[in-house]
């Protein structure tokens, strides 16, 4: 508890928490960014991260995370979900990352869960930062499903164009996509490259 | 060889949102590639991956999922807000196995059928 939470308490007022939710589709970077605000802002880490997809398939939450930005201070609750998926094949485990029959079919199952999860977080959480890959194209079904699904609850969106670190970036495409309506913010996840832009999105936004 | 169906809006809106998961389901298992006029809302479509994810099978032959690409009426309005506005114009839903999307821009939806997948 820091000094300000204590102060708070003493004065018998509750700071607002605001549960930060990390959504997309499999491999976007959601835990990577999770893990990057988190080793940012408290020094610790949200989750593990892999080349194997469905490497998150339980949601992590890491509270109190403090946010200061332009003389406004967030209690953030970080929520990093499973990645969202029409289709788990357990073979492709075994064919691209050479886990054996037995491990890839676990992973399938567990996978196979953390998508329904996910799914059902999207009711709970107060923000949705939607990560998109930007090295791919911004059309994909899953991203869509997400969105429109967070547009009917009401809940903001700032959309994440992940990967900027890449030769093969396209966050421009993703702006022209989503920028109507929804912040889109060029990121990336592994280096920290416009973090500071995110976080003014995030006050923003609240 | 792959069997398509293409289901009227009438005959899908006729039916209760979980018989329609279910006749979607029970089609596309089989092998059938589903065209549903008038489209699935977002709401529709995160209800029929819940219930896609509690059918995925660990046994051969598997079914591993769905592919789900939903078209729009009018392939000028290309951003994002405006597609996710309902001006849905049709879905489609195939099993994953048979079928490798190639191109799915709004203009286009070309489709890859493999014969990997023995329908039943």
């Amino acid at each position: 508890m820091n000094a300000l939470t204590i102060l708070s308490s003493l004065l018998g007022k509750k700071r607002k928490t605001v549960s930060i939710g990390f959504c997309g589709r499999v491999n976007a970077g959601k835990t990577t960014l999770a893990n990057r605000i988190a080793m940012d802002l408290a020094g610790k880490k949200v989750g593990k991260v892999s080349s194997i997809p469905h490497e998150t398939r339980e949601t992590n939450k890491v509270e109190h995370i403090q946010l200061q930005f332009n003389g406004k201070n967030l209690d953030m609750t970080l929520v990093d979900l499973p990645g969202i998926t029409t289709k788990i094949d357990y073979r492709k485990f075994m064919e691209n990352h050479g886990l054996t029959k037995e491990e890839s079919i676990q992973r399938a199952k567990e996978a196979t869960r953390g998508v329904v999860e996910a799914i059902k977080m999207l009711d709970q959480i107060d923000i949705a930062l939607v990560i998109v890959d930007s090295t791919k194209p911004p059309f994909d079904q899953i991203d869509l499903v997400i969105v429109g699904n967070l547009e009917a609850k009401g809940i903001p969106i700032i959309i994440c164009a992940n990967k900027i670190d890449l030769d093969e970036a396209n966050p421009q495409l993703v702006e022209e996509t989503f920028n109507s309506i929804h912040f889109v913010v060029p990121i990336s996840a592994l280096t920290g490259e416009n973090i500071e832009s995110l976080y003014k999105n995030i006050i923003i936004s609240t | 060889m792959s069997k398509l169906d293409l289901i009227s809006k009438d005959a899908a809106q006729k039916l209760d949102l979980e018989t329609k998961f279910t006749m979607i389901i029970d089609r596309v298992k089989k092998g059938t590639i589903l065209v549903l006029e008038g489209g699935l809302s977002p709401e529709e479509q995160t209800g029929l991956i819940n219930r896609v994810m509690m059918q995925i099978e660990f046994e051969e032959p598997s079914f591993a999922g769905v592919e789900l690409i939903s078209f729009f009426n009018d392939p000028s309005h290309s951003s994002f807000w405006r597609r996710s506005k309902r001006q849905l114009s049709f879905t489609v839903v195939a099993p994953s196995s048979t079928v490798k999307i190639l191109r799915n821009d709004n203009e286009i939806l070309s489709l890859l059928l493999k014969d990997s997948y023995p329908p039943t």
